[in-house]
């Protein structure tokens, strides 16, 4: 529950500043609704972007037990681990 | 009914009031402090902490007694992972994460205690413990990197004509985490109080309704209850845990800003 509670708060979090940003670039500027829409979105892919790395971060404490069947390697995908 | 409603638990109240600024002196004119319920909790919970750690710490014997241990434990145990987060120079930031972690578990585990109050449960509480990190953070690192510190926002290897969108994400992303910190906590500890609340309703609810055979029907929810109790001591130690260890790690944006 602590993970998924986590995944999701920094996905919402992330909306939310994007759209809070996006609502006062509006009256600032007076560019309503384009900041508002704009600023959302970008928002929304922080958001994912959070989520990215929570969860790469998730899995790097957790690595896949040894030999466990992993599926084929991937050969023609670049892939960088950090 | 009075008994069962889930959220009283969270009123804050007046307990003396402290003083009054700006207004005419009348009745009700300016914003008066006061000394809540809350604030009663803080004190509580600093209090306990400094007793606690003055009192486990006095023998300072080479071999440690089992209060001090405890002491030894929670030192080492923060210390682990501020080193390992943001590495031995984020070390310099042990008193903050070491407050943090203390302050936020104490407060976590008062409000177990029935008719306490719980100090997280209050959004404004949790949102004035994030942004004291997310200022330490930017202060820190504009002090130490200067307008290095901004390369934060933007990741090593992208090329130049992303950068304009993959900058604003960043920055996004970056603003978010105040928000994400202080949201999880108060999340996770308003809604545990209230599911306690509410099953430990039910039962009243029941023998209320029901007469004998509430009784036999409300060990169920008192059931439900005990389990949710345990729940309940984990997800208040956890979160302080996750509090603090998310501290260390935007500590070691500060202190390292590169991705």
């Amino acid at each position: 529950m602590a993970r998924g509670m986590r995944i999701g708060t920094e996905f919402i979090a992330a909306v939310l500043v994007g759209a809070g940003l996006g609502y006062l670039i509006d009256l600032g500027l007076g560019t309503s609704p384009w900041g508002l829409l704009i600023l959302l979105l970008m928002g929304f892919a922080a958001g994912i972007l959070n989520v990215i790395r929570v969860v790469a971060e998730m899995n790097a404490a957790s690595p896949a037990p040894k030999g466990a069947d992993l599926g084929p390697e991937a050969e023609d995908e670049e892939r960088n681990e950090n | 009914m009075a008994g069962t409603d889930p959220i009283h638990q969270f009123v804050i109240y007046d307990i003396f009031e402290l003083f009054t600024l700006g207004g005419d002196g009348t009745e009700g004119s300016g914003t008066t402090f006061a000394f809540t319920n809350s604030a009663l909790f803080m004190v509580l919970t600093v209090a306990t902490i400094t007793l606690f750690l003055l009192l486990t710490t006095s023998g300072k014997k080479l071999v440690p007694t089992r209060a001090q241990l405890t002491s030894e434990l929670l030192y080492e145990f923060v210390a682990g992972m501020v080193r390992s987060s943001a590495g031995t120079a984020g070390m310099k930031f042990f008193p903050l994460v070491f407050s943090l972690f203390t302050f936020i578990f104490a407060a976590n585990m008062f409000g177990m205690v029935p008719y306490f109050f719980t100090v997280t449960s209050h959004i404004i509480v949790t949102f004035a413990l994030s942004m004291l990190v997310f200022l330490t953070v930017i202060i820190y690192g504009f002090v130490k990197n200067g307008p290095k510190f901004l390369k934060l926002f933007v990741p090593a290897g992208v090329p130049g004509y992303i950068l304009p969108i993959v900058t604003p994400i960043e920055v996004i992303s970056f603003l978010s985490r105040p928000i994400s910190l202080s949201v999880r906590l108060f999340g996770n500890i308003l809604a545990g109080h209230i599911t306690l609340k509410v099953f430990t309703g039910f039962a009243v609810m029941m023998i209320a309704g029901l007469g004998a055979f509430g009784w036999a029907a409300a060990i169920l929810p008192m059931l439900m209850a005990i389990a949710l109790t345990g729940l309940e001591f984990l997800v208040g130690a956890v979160q302080a845990y996750v509090f603090a260890v998310l501290t260390c790690m935007y500590l070691n944006d500060a202190i390292h800003p590169s991705h």
